[in-house]
């Protein structure tokens, strides 16, 4: 049943997405977008765009997306649930021992190697995110979509170096995509 | 504190702050510690620092472990509900909408522009993730995101395997060396 599917598969990903919100993006990309194909990689920049410009982590906003797209309101509660379901159990045994004074160390333990080795590979799904969304429809090749898309690139790296926000930013994107697609 | 204020107060720390966890923290601990005196500094920074560590949405166990804190078990729940539902009703929406409107010629056209821009935050967050992570035990850190790397990119070798492996490893070689002896 697809409700349970989905609850699995966010489970699975709620249980080891370690070290911050973008440690989700290699499970979206392998899990949700290459295995189950619940959502195209397109929709995931999207997903990730929408993130950036509402309140709430990256992982929830995903969870609701893909839920809402793959069984509506009850998939994206369904999902929700699942990615939380095993940080939840986690935190409520360990919150006995947290303000009883005892140190809890095993889970920064863990993180020590964890940290750098997220990043690795949420670098592979940026990796493959560039390729998807300059050429979505594969191939090299030039159209009024793509060269927006790359001077959107280009722009954003310039004003994400000047620690512009990220909002504003992607606002930016929007303004450059609809005035190259429109003027063309 | 009644667990209805409690509830409406984490609710609406989620519903207004942009960006996911990080930015709440500061939030939570004028709130609670500064404004209501209910907790102690110190209380704040050892759940912040768990919520940190373990896996899932920072958020969500910060405010569970708040709600824990406060009101046993009751307060727990309400924390997740307050934390969970705001992102559950935004988005949901925004998905409705964005099915509909995602072919509009405008949509589109705007999201190409803003997908561009998408790749490039995330690359230059992956690079300041990079020089953060590596700050501490570079040698190992280093060995850590070079191989995953290259297990992500090169191989069929499962996400959650690479996981897995690397938290044990990293268990395993914390637990029977110190910190200072692990280049």
């Amino acid at each position: 049943m697809i409700l349970w599917q989905l609850y699995r598969v966010f489970l699975t990903i709620g249980a080891l997405s370690f070290g911050g919100g973008y440690a989700i993006l290699p499970f979206i990309q392998k899990v949700v977008v290459e295995e189950m194909h619940w959502l195209t990689i397109v929709e995931m920049t999207d997903v990730i765009a929408i993130s950036q410009m509402t309140p709430g982590p990256i992982s929830l906003n995903a969870a609701s997306f893909v839920g809402t797209k793959i069984a509506g309101l009850s998939g994206a509660v369904v999902a929700s649930i699942g990615v939380i379901t095993p940080q939840c159990i986690l935190m409520l045994i360990l919150s006995r021992y947290l303000f009883s004074g005892k140190e809890i160390v095993f889970l920064e333990k863990m993180l020590k190697g964890l940290k750098p080795a997220v990043v690795g590979l949420i670098l592979v799904s940026v990796i493959g995110l560039v390729e998807s969304v300059i050429f979505p429809k594969g191939g090299f090749y030039l159209d009024k979509t793509n060269i927006a898309s790359m001077v959107g690139m280009i722009v954003g790296a310039v004003l994400m170096i000047k620690k512009m926000d990220i909002t504003k930013i992607i606002m930016i994107g929007g303004i450059i995509g609809l005035s190259f697609t429109l003027s063309l | 504190m009644s667990l209805w204020r409690f509830f409406l107060v984490i609710l609406r720390f989620n519903a207004v702050t942009f960006g996911g966890g990080y930015t709440i923290i500061p939030l939570l601990k004028q709130y609670f510690v500064e404004n209501k005196k209910v907790l102690e500094e110190d209380e704040v920074l050892k759940l912040t620092t768990l919520a940190q560590s373990g896996p899932g949405v920072m958020v969500v166990s910060a405010s569970l472990l708040l709600g824990y804190r406060l009101f046993g078990i009751k307060g727990a729940l309400v924390g997740i509900m307050g934390a969970v539902l705001p992102p559950l009703v935004i988005i949901s929406i925004i998905s409705l909408f964005y099915q509909q409107f995602r072919s509009n010629l405008w949509v589109s056209a705007a999201l190409a522009g803003i997908g561009g821009t998408v790749v490039s935050i995330l690359f230059i967050t992956v690079f300041n993730m990079a020089k953060n992570a590596l700050k501490t035990n570079p040698v190992f850190s280093g060995l850590m995101m070079t191989a995953s790397f290259a297990a992500g990119l090169l191989t069929d070798i499962r996400t959650s395997v690479i996981i897995f492996s690397v938290g044990l490893l990293s268990l395993i070689l914390f637990s029977f060396y110190k910190e200072e002896q692990i280049p």
